[in-house]
C-alpha cells in the first residue's frame, strides 16, 4: 500500500517533521503566544502572521498528486519561506548551530501541518494501547477509587478491632461416635443432648470424624488406666464440649493452618473483597463496551486494529487492575498482621492467600471475558439474562466454599471448581492444608477456563463487530498481511503482470469513457489525470460499450442501473 | 486514489449494494450523495472492511485491500459519539495512536487539530463538557489525527453548524490536497455541492451518476419573464440551428432557454418584445437528483 508520502517510484522522503521540532507556529499549537515574545519591527509582524496563515495548508508539498490552487498556493509558499528564513535568521544568535540545524525547512513541512512518525502496531502492541486506555481510565473513575479505598479501610479496621477474634456458632444438635456403647446410645443422647453414633472400635470412631459424619468421637482408653479422648477433625466442637462436663479440648485429627474462629470472618471478608473487585470492574469493563457500541467507537477502533486484540486489550485491562488491588490487598493485610505482632499468624495465612489471589486473578479474567461475550449479544433482554447469569455464577461461586467450610468431598470439589476455586483453595489452606499441588490444580484449571472463556469471547466480539451491527453483509474473513504477501510473492511474476494489465485496462476503461463525453472537457478540474493516448485505443472498444450504458437517462427513471465502471471525476452518467 | 470495483452487497431478499463501481481521486473530495436507505453507511462500511461484500474489490492505489490493510485510514462512522468521560486530548491521542503513530507525533497532532478547529482551549476537558458542534469537530480532529492515507467519514456534515463546517471543511481540503483521497457520505446534498469535487448519487443501492460537481450539476439556463412566452418560443425555436440558443420550454410566460454563453443570452433577450425580467438559473445538485431519487 503506498504512503501517501512516497514519491511515484515508491520512495519515501526523509521524515517530515522529527519529535520536537515544531515546524508550526505558536498558535498553530494552541499555545497562547507568551507576553515575553516581542516583534522587533512591522516587517517581522507581517511576516509572523504570513507564517501562521499561510504555512500549514501551502507547504512541503511531496506527494505525487497534484491539489486544487497550487498557483495560488505557491505565492502564500513563497510568503511562507520568506517567514521561515527570517525567522531562523533571527533565531541563529540565540540558538546553538546543531539544534538550529534541525529546524525543517519550509519544503519539508507537511501540507496539513500533522506529523507523520508511524510505528508498526502489532496485535499485541494494539492490545496493550487498549488496555492502557481501559486501565487508566478505570483507574481515574471515583467508583475504583472509593472501592480501594473501602477494601484497604475495611481490611485495616478488621485488624484494629480484632474483628478476627468472632467466632460462629454451630446450629443444632452436635453429635459424637462412641464406641460400643450399642443399646446405651439412647440414654446418652437423652442425657447429654447429643446425638449419638454407634462405632464398632476406635479406628470406625476415627473414620467418621474423617469424613465429617460426626462433629466428635469419644474414644475410651482399652485399658481403662488413662483418661478417654475426645477427638475432632479440624476445629473444637464447642457445642458438643459445653455439653460434657467436665468440659475438656477435643484432640484435633488435622490442626489448622489458621484457627477457625479467624479463618471465617476472614474468608468472607476475601468474598467481600472479591465481589468488589470483580463487581467494580466487571461493570466498569461491561459499561464501556455498550458505550463503545452506541457511539460507534468499536467500528472505529474495528477499522484500525483487529477486534480481537481490541477485546483482550479490555480484558487484559481490568484484569491487570484486579492483581493490582490483589496484591495490595494482601500486603496491607500481611504487614497489618506483622505490625500488629500476629507474625505467626500471617505466615499461616500467606499460603491461603497466595493460591487465593492467583485462582481470583484468572476468575476475574473469565468473568471479565464473560462480560465481553455478553455485551455483544443482540437483543437486551438476551443481554440482561446473560449478565444476571454471570452475577449468580459470581456471587455463588464465592460465597459457596464459606458457607460449605473447608473439609469433606464438597469442599475439596469446590476448590477446583471454575468461580468456587478462589475462595474454595483458600478455606482449604486455611483450614488442614492439602498437598502445595492441590493450590497448582486449583489455578489451572481457573487458567485453563480463562483462556478458553478469552478466546471464545473474543470470537464473539469479531463476528459481532465485523457483521455490520446486522444490517447486512457477512463476517469479514481475518486473514493476515504476511499471508497475502506470501502468496502475492509466490506467484509474483504471473500474477503481477495479469493484474497490472487489469488495472492498466480498467483505467484505460474509465478514462476512455470520459474521453467519449464531449461535456467532459469543459469541466475537467485541474488535477484529473491524462489521458494515456495509446491506452486509450486499446480499450476503444470497452470504452463504447460504456459509453453506450453511460447514456444520459430520463430523470424519471431512478431505478434506471447503472453498471459501467464510473470513474467519480469521469463518468457522464445521469438519471 | 481508492477505487471500488462491482461491489455488490444483499441480505436476503434486500439488496443493499449493486455493482457500485467509482474512484475517489487522490488530492479531492468525493462526496457519495443520497436519500435514505441509499446504502451509504453499507458502501462505507465495505470501505473500511467492516462488511464483506459479496462481490467486488476496494482497491487503493491498484493494491486490492484486505482486512488489516486499513490501519492508516482514517474513519468516522454515522451516529457516533466518543468516551463521554475521558478529555478531548487524551481522546484524540489514544485513537490516533491506534493507527500507530507515536505519542509524540500524536499529542502534536492533536494540538495542531484542536488549534485549527478553534477547541485549543478544550483539550484538557471532558469530552461530555463540550457542545454538539464542538464535538463534532473532536470527532474530525480524531480522525485526522494520525495523517491517514484516505479518509472516509459517514454522514460528514453531522452535527455540525455553518461555522464549523467551514473549519472542518477547510481542514478536509487541506489534507485532500496533500494527496489523500478524501471520501464523505452525506444526504446533505446542498453541502455536498458547497464542498466536494466529485459527487456519486447513490439510489437504492445503485450509482445514479456520478462525476464533478461542475458537470453533474448541470449547464446555467436563462429564464425569461415576458407578455407572450409562447410566441416567444416560437420565434426562438424558428432560429435553432442557426443559433446556439435552445428552447427548453414555457410556463406561466417564462420561456426557459440554454445558450452558450451568457452574452449570448443576453443577445437573445435583446431580441425578444416586452421582456419584463431575465435572470440566469442553474440547477442545484438537489434540484436535478434529489426530488428524481
Amino acid at each position: 500500500m503506498a504512503h501517501k508520502d512516497e514519491d511515484k517510484d515508491g520512495n519515501s522522503p526523509e521524515p517530515l517533521v522529527s519529535k520536537g521540532t515544531a515546524g508550526e507556529s505558536i498558535d498553530d499549537l494552541g499555545l497562547p503566544v507568551d507576553d515575553d515574545v516581542t516583534v522587533a519591527d512591522d516587517d517581522a509582524s507581517g511576516v509572523a502572521s504570513a507564517k501562521g496563515t499561510t504555512k500549514g495548508t501551502t507547504k512541503g508539498k511531496t506527494k505525487g498528486t497534484a491539489s486544487k490552487g497550487a498557483a495560488s498556493d505557491a505565492a502564500a509558499t513563497e510568503t511562507g519561506d520568506v517567514a521561515d528564513d527570517d525567522a531562523a535568521d533571527a533565531g541563529l544568535d540565540e540558538v546553538p548551530f546543531e539544534l538550529a540545524e534541525d529546524n525543517p525547512s519550509a519544503e519539508e513541512l507537511p501540507e496539513t501541518g500533522l506529523v507523520s512518525e508511524f510505528v508498526d502496531v502489532n496485535r499485541r502492541q494494539a492490545s496493550w494501547l487498549v488496555s492502557n486506555r481501559e486501565s487508566t481510565t478505570v483507574m481515574r473513575s471515583p467508583l475504583f477509587l472509593v472501592t480501594g479505598a473501602v477494601i484497604v479501610l475495611g481490611i485495616l479496621a478488621a485488624l484494629i478491632t480484632g474483628i478476627v477474634s468472632a467466632s460462629e456458632e454451630k446450629s443444632g444438635t452436635p453429635s459424637m461416635a462412641m464406641v460400643g456403647v450399642g443399646e446405651q446410645a439412647a440414654t446418652y443422647e437423652q442425657q447429654l443432648g447429643v446425638k449419638i453414633t454407634d462405632a464398632k472400635d476406635a479406628q470406625a470412631a476415627e473414620k467418621l470424624v474423617r469424613e465429617g459424619k460426626v462433629d466428635a468421637a469419644f474414644i475410651q482408653d482399652p485399658t481403662g488406666q488413662a483418661q478417654p479422648t475426645i477427638i475432632a477433625l479440624d476445629k473444637q466442637p464447642e457445642v458438643l464440649l459445653e455439653k460434657l462436663a467436665p468440659k475438656t479440648e477435643a484432640t484435633l485429627l488435622n490442626s489448622p493452618a489458621v484457627t477457625d474462629d479467624i479463618a471465617k470472618p476472614v474468608l468472607w471478608a476475601m468474598v467481600v473483597f472479591s465481589l468488589l473487585v470483580v463487581g467494580t470492574l466487571g461493570t466498569a469493563l461491561y459499561q464501556n463496551l455498550r458505550l463503545e457500541k452506541r457511539n460507534r467507537i468499536t467500528e472505529i477502533i474495528a477499522a484500525t486494529i483487529p477486534p480481537r486484540a481490541s477485546a483482550s486489550g479490555r480484558i487484559t485491562g481490568m484484569v491487570t487492575l484486579t492483581g493490582v488491588q490483589l496484591i495490595i490487598a494482601v500486603v496491607v493485610a500481611e504487614l497489618g498482621l506483622s505490625i500488629t505482632g500476629k507474625t505467626a499468624l500471617a505466615f499461616s495465612m500467606l499460603p491461603g492467600l497466595g493460591w487465593f489471589a492467583l485462582a481470583l486473578l484468572f476468575t476475574a479474567w473469565t468473568v471479565f471475558a464473560l462480560l465481553v461475550w455478553a455485551s455483544t449479544v443482540s437483543g437486551s433482554k438476551a443481554r440482561k439474562t446473560f449478565v444476571t447469569i454471570i452475577g449468580i455464577l459470581t456471587v455463588a461461586g464465592f460465597m459457596a466454599p464459606v458457607i460449605v467450610g473447608a473439609s469433606g468431598t464438597v469442599a475439596k470439589v469446590l476448590s477446583w471448581t471454575p468461580f468456587t476455586s478462589p475462595l474454595g483453595i483458600a478455606a482449604r489452606f486455611f483450614g488442614a492444608p492439602p498437598q502445595w499441588w492441590e493450590g497448582l490444580v486449583a489455578v489451572a484449571i481457573a487458567a485453563l477456563v480463562a483462556f478458553i472463556v478469552h478466546s471464545l469471547a473474543g470470537g464473539a466480539y469479531v463476528r459481532s463487530v465485523l457483521t455490520g451491527g446486522g444490517r447486512g453483509g457477512k463476517t469479514v474473513k481475518m486473514s493476515k498481511r504476511a499471508q497475502k504477501v506470501a502468496v502475492g510473492s509466490a506467484g509474483a511474476s504471473s500474477a503481477d503482470s495479469k493484474s497490472d494489465a487489469a488495472a492498466k485496462d480498467s483505467d484505460a476503461d474509465l478514462e476512455s469513457a470520459a474521453a467519449d463525453s464531449e461535456d467532459d472537457s469543459a469541466s475537467a478540474s485541474a488535477s484529473d489525470d491524462e489521458t494515456d493516448p495509446a491506452r486509450a485505443t486499446a480499450a476503444k472498444a470497452t470504452a463504447e460499450k460504456a459509453s453506450k450504458v453511460g447514456e444520459p437517462k430520463d430523470s424519471t427513471a431512478s431505478g434506471s442501473k447503472s453498471s459501467a465502471s464510473t470513474s467519480a471525476d469521469d463518468s457522464d452518467d445521469e438519471l | 486514489m481508492l477505487t471500488l470495483k462491482e461491489i455488490s452487497l444483499s441480505k436476503g431478499k434486500r439488496t443493499y449494494l449493486d455493482e457500485v463501481s467509482f474512484t475517489a481521486k487522490a488530492g479531492r473530495i468525493t462526496a457519495v450523495v443520497g436519500t435514505r436507505s441509499a446504502g451509504r453507511t453499507e458502501l462505507v462500511r465495505v470501505i473500511m472492511g467492516l462488511i464483506s461484500p459479496d462481490e467486488g474489490t476496494v482497491e487503493l492505489e491498484d493494491f486490492e485491500l484486505d482486512y488489516g490493510d486499513r490501519q492508516n485510514f482514517g474513519y468516522l462512522p454515522a451516529e457516533r459519539g466518543g468516551y463521554p468521560n475521558m478529555r478531548v486530548l487524551d481522546q484524540i491521542v489514544y485513537l490516533a495512536r491506534l493507527h500507530g503513530i507515536t505519542l509524540g507525533a500524536a499529542e502534536r497532532n492533536a494540538l495542531t487539530l484542536l488549534s485549527r478547529l478553534e477547541l485549543a482551549d478544550r483539550g484538557y476537558a471532558p469530552l461530555k463538557n463540550l457542545s454538539g458542534t464542538e464535538i463534532a469537530r473532536v470527532d474530525i480532529a480524531a480522525t485526522l489525527a494520525a495523517d491517514p492515507d484516505v479518509v472516509v467519514i459517514d454522514d460528514a456534515f453531522a452535527g455540525l453548524d455553518t461555522q464549523s463546517t467551514e473549519l472542518v471543511m477547510s481542514l478536509l481540503r487541506a489534507h485532500a490536497a496533500s494527496g489523500v483521497p478524501v471520501l464523505l457520505a452525506t444526504d446533505n446534498w446542498e453541502a455536498a455541492q458547497a464542498y466536494a469535487d466529485d459527487v456519486v448519487v447513490l439510489n437504492q443501492g445503485r450509482i445514479s451518476a456520478a462525476g464533478s460537481v461542475e458537470k453533474l450539476r448541470g449547464a446555467v439556463k436563462y429564464r425569461v419573464e415576458l407578455t407572450d412566452a409562447e410566441a416567444a418560443a416560437k420565434s426562438l425555436e424558428k432560429r435553432q440551428g442557426i443559433s446556439d440558443v435552445t428552447v427548453l420550454d414555457t410556463a406561466d410566460n417564462v420561456l426557459s432557454f440554454r445558450a452558450a454563453d451568457a452574452k449570448s443570452a443576453a443577445q437573445t433577450v435583446a431580441g425578444l418584445a416586452d421582456v419584463k425580467s431575465f435572470e440566469s438559473v442553474r440547477p442545484t445538485l438537489a434540484e436535478q437528483y434529489k426530488e428524481a431519487l
